[in-house]
């Protein structure tokens, strides 16, 4: 080889040499840069790339009955989820996952065609369809751990409960009215994945979340169930509207049981009707007809202008005031207050209301509790109507003697009814016990205070008396008498308002009362609404459904029958078998 | 002397990354009996709804009335136990 070309080659490796370290000098510096300047921006990057974060609502509190029966739970539920930058074919991902959750592929593609880091493909989905994706193994599609709400004895008491939406707050009912209390402590979670797809420390997942606090109610799951049958079985025998029947403990204002029908099931409240949400007993009201004449009764008494022998003149069936005519569905002459709660004489309670007075009947009533809200624990509750005396007419006095004129809400009729059951004192009613935490530890007790004395108990006992003729033979409410138990009641039949005048053929029947009359442990109002016309009256269509949740009520509470109705029935079967 | 350094440097770095291969299995062995344990609290959850279910008033009602013919006693057919 010449010199020349062995320098000339020298030299080019010299260059090369320069060359490469330079190379691997940028290569180190800009390692370096990377590895010290840029590393916390990197590392950030990367992990944003791998991890998710996503926020849990955290696992609801149950709700119990009194018997801490669960009424309402959360369960474990997957929802699915993607990454649409990690997903390697979208067009064959979204047919398929499309084809599992019954979703629409186009649209279902649109979405994950976007270029965003994360999207909700579905919430809290069926079980079977959770596995038959999982089991696809897609990459970019995700299964993320939720809670859903579940009902366990679906249609049982739902206008009660209401319901908790998607995202674990409640939207309807005790659901609603009690969200601070039982709601899921909010969780952040990491969705971390490796290079091969495989979830790794995924340890807030697995645990069991913070637990909320439960809720026991003053509902009786049985009693319930026993009213459900009952308001069910009036309202579908006189094919009417709608029916409601709600139970109540007269001494302490407890709810026992609130039932409607139709009925609706909260697990999948979005396929009703949200007019069948609605818990109607208490954001309704209604013109209680009849059944107002008790507490016109404890009105007259207690101003002390009639006594329980007080009689009145009930004009044979006919009574003008001004240019209006009170009818009676009988012709009466003399009758005395017990007589006209009895047999339940519009006339007869005019002459009433007139005696008594159109201030000291408004005092009485209000006292009552009408035409104010109960402070029932319960979302939407109506205060109903009582308008001031000072606006009635002469005519407006007589339709408010026998409850026609003002309205009121079902739970409302029914507290002013425990007064008179419970010696005067006007209960607030109430469907919440306490809060309790997981260990069932007492946190808050939710029981009101004892309300006021609305009438003394001297008046409370003379017409829960008046109330007692009412189911003995003659009476109008027959129907709900029982064998062995002292009942107490009063039929109520309103025709119905609508679009400010009263329409020809629908009703509003109904039944008010309550059990053993001395000691009573339940007061139970049942309103049909709108029943066939062939048979609207209170006494027919309301008073069997008080009788049968009366009775099985007090069969399951173990109340024991009078002793005395025990041995008349008793001798009254010898006598026949002789 | 430089090779024994050069070769415990080497054992070091192998059992650094054989650490290392260690640790990320447990994690993985780990999270796999999390997700058991997820799993079955999950299957807790809805055996007690089961039951709740096979406890409800409209069951046990049907069944009496239907299966066993039992009727709601009359009140001369009901002793309390004092």
């Amino acid at each position: 080889m010449k010199p020349n070309n062995t320098r000339h080659i020298a030299m080019r490796i010299q260059i090369l040499g320069v060359f490469f370290c330079l190379l691997f000098a940028i290569i180190g510096l800009k390692a370096f840069h990377l590895q010290v300047f840029e590393c916390k921006k990197l590392s950030d990057r990367a992990q944003q790339e791998y991890e998710r974060p996503i926020v849990s609502a955290g696992k609801r509190g149950v709700i119990y009955d009194r018997n801490l029966n669960e009424l309402a739970v959360s369960i474990h539920a997957s929802s699915i989820a993607a990454m649409p930058s990690r997903i390697e074919n979208v067009k064959k991902t979204a047919k398929q996952v499309a084809k599992i959750l019954n979703l629409n592929e186009k649209e279902l593609y649109k979405r994950l065609s976007q270029s965003t880091r994360f999207t909700w493909i579905k919430r809290q989905v069926a079980p079977q369809r959770v596995s038959a994706v999982a089991a696809l193994d897609l990459k970019g599609i995700e299964l993320v751990p939720e809670f859903s709400r579940f009902y366990p004895h679906k249609t049982l008491a739902a206008q009660v409960l209401g319901f908790a939406g998607i995202d674990s707050k409640g939207l309807e009912g005790i659901e609603l009215y009690y969200n601070k209390e039982i709601e899921g402590v909010a969780q952040e979670y990491k969705i971390m994945k490796d290079a091969l797809g495989r979830g790794f420390d995924r340890e807030a997942w697995a645990e069991e979340p913070p637990k909320a606090n439960n809720l026991v109610l003053t509902i009786d799951r049985t009693i319930q169930f026993i009213a459900e049958e009952a308001v069910k079985e009036a309202t579908v025998k006189h094919e009417a509207k709608s029916g409601i029947a709600v139970v109540m403990s007269p001494q302490t204002g407890e709810l026992l049981a609130i039932a409607h029908y139709p009925e609706f099931n909260p697990n999948a409240f979005t396929k009703f009707k949200s007019d069948a949400w609605r818990n109607r007993a208490v954001a309704d009201a209604f013109e209680p007809g009849s059944t107002m004449k008790i507490f016109l009764a404890a009105a007259a008494l207690e101003s002390g202008y009639c006594s329980p022998k007080s009689i009145f003149y009930c004009e044979n069936g006919k009574y003008r005031i001004g240019p209006n005519v009170v009818h009676d569905t009988h012709s009466y002459d003399w009758m005395s207050i017990q007589d006209i709660v009895k047999h339940s004489s519009n006339i007869g309670a005019v002459k009433i209301a007139e005696m008594t007075g159109k201030k000291s009947l408004h005092t009485s009533l209000k006292s009552f509790g009408f035409g104010e809200k109960t402070g029932v624990d319960l979302p939407g509750e109506t205060a109903g109507n009582l308008s001031d005396y000072k606006k009635w007419r002469p005519i407006d006095v007589g339709n408010i003697a026998f409850g026609q004129g003002l309205s009121v809400s079902a739970v409302q009729l029914l507290r002013a009814v425990c007064a008179i059951a419970n010696g005067g004192t006007l209960v607030k009613p109430h469907l919440a016990k306490s809060v309790i935490d997981s260990s069932g530890n007492v946190i808050r007790d939710l029981t009101p205070e004892k309300g006021p004395s609305v009438i003394s108990r001297n008046t409370a006992k003379a017409v829960a008396e008046m109330m007692h003729m009412v189911v003995l033979e003659g009476g109008t409410g027959t129907n709900a008498a029982l064998n062995h138990y002292k009942v107490c009641g009063k039929t109520g039949t309103a025709q119905k308002f609508v679009n400010g005048s009263y329409a020809t053929g629908a009703f509003v029947a109904s039944f008010v009362g309550f059990a053993p009359q001395e000691n009573p442990a339940v007061a139970v109002l049942v309103v049909i609404d709108e029943p066939h016309q062939k048979a609207h009256f209170g006494g027919t269509v309301a008073a069997p459904a008080f009788k049968k949740i009366v009775y099985e009520s007090l069969n399951y509470m173990a109340i024991r029958p009078d002793d005395m109705l025990m041995a008349s029935t008793f001798d009254e079967k010898e006598e026949k078998k002789r | 002397m430089a090779m024994l350094f050069v070769l415990c440097f080497l054992v070091e770095l192998f059992a650094y990354a054989w650490c290392r291969v260690q640790c990320v299995q447990t994690g993985y062995a780990i999270t796999a009996v999390k997700d058991e344990n997820r799993r079955l609290i999950a299957l807790r959850e809805n055996l007690s709804i089961e039951f709740e279910r096979l406890k409800s008033p409209n069951r046990i009602a049907t069944l009496a009335k239907q299966q066993l013919g039992l009727a709601i006693p009359e009140p001369e057919q009901i002793v309390i136990v004092p």
